[in-house]
């Protein structure tokens, strides 16, 4: 039969879900709200390789958690990963993800391919629906996408590829409220990589005018107890070997 | 129970009740310190709203008379001395000798309380704090709070109201 309210197509988005929400939500239930991440991370590929940058400013709400945080994370020798999201999820889920790239190696005795990583991050990633708060590799803020459809072309060289990148962090730094502090950047080329860690310090911190040093005494003593200390003994203890039997 | 036809909020026929929050948060703040004979005020100069600033070049001190100016509210006495008056959103007001408000309100109080009211300090000076200090204390406070707020930044447009006049001058801060 014909159904009104379902029509039969072959293809296409599915919105049956909505009225069901739409439900729930006048009965009460609040309908969870997309997280914005506050940090840009972006990639490009080049003549010769891969360029990633990142800004490194973790934010709490409106405060400034962590001024220079590293967000291009470590995957294998050949590869490395930007994370925007929920920090701690994007350290531990990239550093198990490394491990288990390196065992990986390991057993197959050659250098990792990408597809590998990315299908292990996905797999992760998708049996956990997105209560992994992490936005890995490719995040973006369109205003670094913006510069990035200006300037990119796919034979750009590692220098004019790098100064792509750094302008593309930098306009998410200065224009998104969420990014701020330094621009790592970091280089993939066939054979060898680069990480350069606080490449530029876009913002320099503001230099104090006065010293904040408490003169001594500036502490209240609350109350003094002076112990005679009359015999001094060292005593060398060697270290106990672990039992590896 | 569900119904047996669907329902387009966007088709239906039933008047619709529109309504709007007229009050935004523009993020910001504000520090005033009274001395004996002077206030000085300052305020950074970023709007903002989310994660997007609006200009970087705000205006938010208000010059009310010849020894007013508002922020919070600073301004010299009858008898010639320096004064603070802060306000909340519904108009209760409080005189006070320092004051921090806005977004980095609350970051800065606590410095304030210590730095210029002295507390929690053993050895404090019986000076009154001296307009050179006040001015220097209140740019510092200011490179602190652009560190950690994000709605703090830019620049801070600072007011130094004597007996013969207000001050003005800028001083820079970090922009991301």
């Amino acid at each position: 039969m014909f159904s009104v309210t379902y029509p039969e197509t072959a293809s296409g988005f599915s919105f049956e879900n909505c009225r069901r929400n739409a439900l729930l939500e006048t009965k009460g239930l609040s309908i969870p709200k997309a997280t914005k991440t506050g940090t840009t991370i972006v990639g490009i590929t080049y003549k010769d390789g891969v360029i990633l940058g990142a800004d490194t400013r973790a934010t709490e709400d409106t405060t400034v958690a962590d001024k220079n945080c590293e967000k291009i994370h470590y995957l294998a020798s050949n590869m490395y990963c930007c994370g925007a999201g929920t920090a701690a999820d994007t350290e531990t889920t990239t550093q198990m993800i490394s491990s288990q790239l390196e065992l990986h190696q390991l057993y197959t005795g050659r250098v990792c391919r990408v597809a590998t990583a990315n299908q292990m991050l996905k797999q992760y990633l998708f049996r956990y629906q997105g209560y992994i708060g992490a936005a890995l590799i490719l995040g973006g803020v369109d205003l670094a996408m913006a510069v990035f459809e200006s300037g990119w072309n796919k034979d750009i060289d590692e220098e004019a590829g790098i100064k792509l990148v750094r302008d593309a962090i930098a306009a998410g730094v200065f224009n998104d409220l969420g990014s701020g502090s330094n621009i790592d950047v970091c280089i993939i080329r066939k054979g060898s990589t680069d990480y350069r860690r606080t490449y530029d310090e876009a913002n320099k911190k503001g230099v104090r005018q006065q010293s904040y040093r408490y003169p001594r005494g500036t502490t209240r003593v609350l109350s003094t107890k002076v112990l005679d200390v009359e015999e001094v003994s060292v005593q060398r203890v060697e270290p106990e070997r672990m039992d590896t039997a | 129970m569900f119904e047996a036809r669907p329902h387009y909020p966007d088709y239906s026929t039933a008047p619709v009740q529109h309504q709007f929050s007229p009050y935004a948060d523009n993020g910001g703040s504000v520090v005033a310190i009274a001395g004996e004979d002077f206030v000085v005020i300052g305020a950074d100069t970023r709007l903002s709203a989310g994660f997007s600033i609006y200009t970087r070049n705000q205006n938010k001190l208000f010059q009310l008379s010849k020894t007013t100016v508002l922020g919070c509210s600073v301004g010299l006495d009858n008898e010639g001395k320096g004064c603070v008056y802060s306000y909340d959103p519904i108009g209760h007001c409080e005189k006070a000798k320092y004051r921090a408000g806005g977004s980095a309100g609350a970051l800065l109080q606590p410095l304030l309380d210590n730095q210029i009211g002295q507390k929690n300090m053993e050895i404090a000076s019986k000076e009154p704090i001296s307009q050179e200090k006040a001015i220097a204390t209140l740019k510092d406070v200011f490179i602190s709070a652009a560190e950690r707020d994000i709605y703090t930044g830019d620049s801070v447009s600072i007011k130094v109201i004597t007996k013969d006049g207000i001050k003005e001058e800028t001083f820079e801060l970090r922009k991301d």
